[in-house]
């Protein structure tokens, strides 16, 4: 199982953000680390085809297209964004999406990764809108788990989070990440120990 | 009967306007050449429509008649491509779609099952449709310059939806629910003051030219719930036909 990047090349203004991503990200949690601005984020965007790129993707030895992402592909944002009004719902939500629908909620294992993730001071009934940035960046990261996609990618996971936190999350993702490619953007060195590789992009070159 | 204005009257009634245009001075709102224009358009407007009427309705051919209505609502779109200031190609084509098959359906249940009228009468069919078309135009440009200021604000929003699997169509689906309130709010707002905080126009045209107010109320009811129906309709249609048409692709990292 892996996520093969055959010259990615992303262009935005007439400046070459992405200069042609040649990577095979395999089984297990792949960090990429980079500067701010290096075309991180982009990246990630770009293998969920949320951004148009030239180039090209395949996943266990297929092309895959942007209906393949919508179905086996989940990205977690920088931020935790919700647009419904309790926690409960916010968390659902993505079950109703078409490609999803494959998937059936498992309301057991939600409450399980809520405590884990120790936002069992809320009622799952509770207004998502009494979050902070921390806990809705957790609460991002409980729905795409629960969505268990072939492919993860997460922006920048814990950026809300404390370094305890953090790490109880890098510790999840390298254990959830054993059977499926995980592609993780970070900054923090201590992610470092998590990694089962790593990368570096640098002005929209990728090094492994 | 209703007593004719004539010159004089209109005289004294564009006077009346000389207090908005000294206000939009003083406070310098600039407006001075938008009223000017607006009122000189609409005078011209009215008088030419006024005019084309008496012919409308002399001839009462199901076909002109069905000709003025497309002509109507080609407006109506283009004036709420204008207001609403929409970039998006062909957006006046999905509106100009989204008011003719909502005004087109209501209107059939109005004149043909609530009025029995037996083909499309000129009187009837222009001043109703016009009624519809009109309301439906404002109620629009309100549902369009939502749709698209919430999605300029909302762009993180969407992506997280995005890249959890949504379609383009059920990342917007809460831009699509506020756009929907927004132009029905003002419907409902307007239909909650009528009889206590004012006449409406139809209503009180009809009791001008001589109606029973009872009888004027008929029709009124009838109006008002036929205007919610195409208010309704219209923006549902649009906001569903935009949110298929959008590209989500975001031209920066």
């Amino acid at each position: 199982m892996c996520l093969y990047v055959k010259g990615l090349k992303l262009t935005f203004s007439d400046k070459e953000i992405l200069r042609g991503i040649n990577a095979k990200f395999e089984k297990g949690l792949n960090i990429i680390f980079g500067d701010s601005g290096s075309g991180k984020s982009t990246l990630l965007k770009a293998l969920c085809f949320l951004l148009k790129f030239d180039g090209e993707l395949s996943f266990k030895g297929n092309r895959v297209d942007e209906r393949w992402a919508k179905k086996h592909c989940k990205l977690i944002k920088q931020s935790g964004f919700y647009t419904e009004e309790t926690i409960i719902d916010t968390v659902k939500k993505p079950f109703e999406f078409k490609y999803n629908r494959h998937i059936s909620f498992d309301e057991k294992k939600f409450l399980g990764l809520f405590n884990f993730f120790g936002l069992d001071k809320f009622n799952i009934n509770d207004k998502v809108e009494k979050l902070s940035g921390g806990e809705l960046q957790r609460l991002a990261l409980i729905r795409a788990l629960l969505l268990e996609p072939e492919v993860l990618l997460a922006d920048e996971p814990t950026s809300n989070l404390d370094e305890g936190m953090s790490v109880k999350v890098y510790e999840f993702l390298k254990e959830f990440c054993k059977n499926r490619v995980c592609v993780a953007v970070s900054h923090e060195q201590y992610s470092k120990d998590f990694a089962d590789r790593i990368y570096h992009l640098e002005s929209g070159v990728l090094n492994g | 009967m209703v007593k004719p204005i004539g010159l004089g009257g209109l005289l004294i009634s564009y006077t009346m306007l000389l207090f908005v245009f000294l206000i939009s001075y003083k406070e310098r709102l600039k407006l001075e050449k938008d009223i000017l224009v607006s009122y000189l358009r609409m005078s011209i407007q009215l008088f030419v429509a006024g005019f084309v009427l008496i012919y409308v309705f002399k001839f009462d051919n199901p076909w002109i008649n069905i000709i003025i209505f497309l002509f109507m609502i080609f407006f109506a779109s283009r004036i709420v491509v204008e207001r609403s200031g929409v970039k998006l190609k062909n957006a006046a084509i999905f509106i100009f779609i989204s008011i003719l098959i909502s005004s087109s359906f209501v209107l059939v249940a109005l004149l043909f099952g609530i009025i029995h009228l037996e083909s499309l009468n000129a009187r009837y069919f222009i001043p109703l449709a016009g009624m519809v078309v009109g309301n439906s135009m404002n109620s629009t440009a309100i549902g369009v310059e939502r749709f698209f200021s919430k999605i300029k604000d909302n762009r993180e929003r969407i992506e997280d939806l995005l890249g959890l699997g949504a379609t383009e169509e059920e990342a917007v689906s809460f831009v699509r629910r506020d756009s929907l309130k927004a132009a029905l709010l003002p419907v409902l707002a307007s239909a909650s003051g009528m009889g206590v905080v004012f006449l409406p126009g139809m209503m009180t045209g009809q009791i001008l030219s001589g109606v029973i107010p009872t009888q004027a109320v008929y029709y009124q009811i009838v109006i008002v719930i036929a205007i919610c129906l195409t208010v309704c309709l219209s923006n549902y249609l649009m906001v569903k036909i935009l949110s298929r048409k959008l590209n989500f692709y975001l031209t920066s990292g």
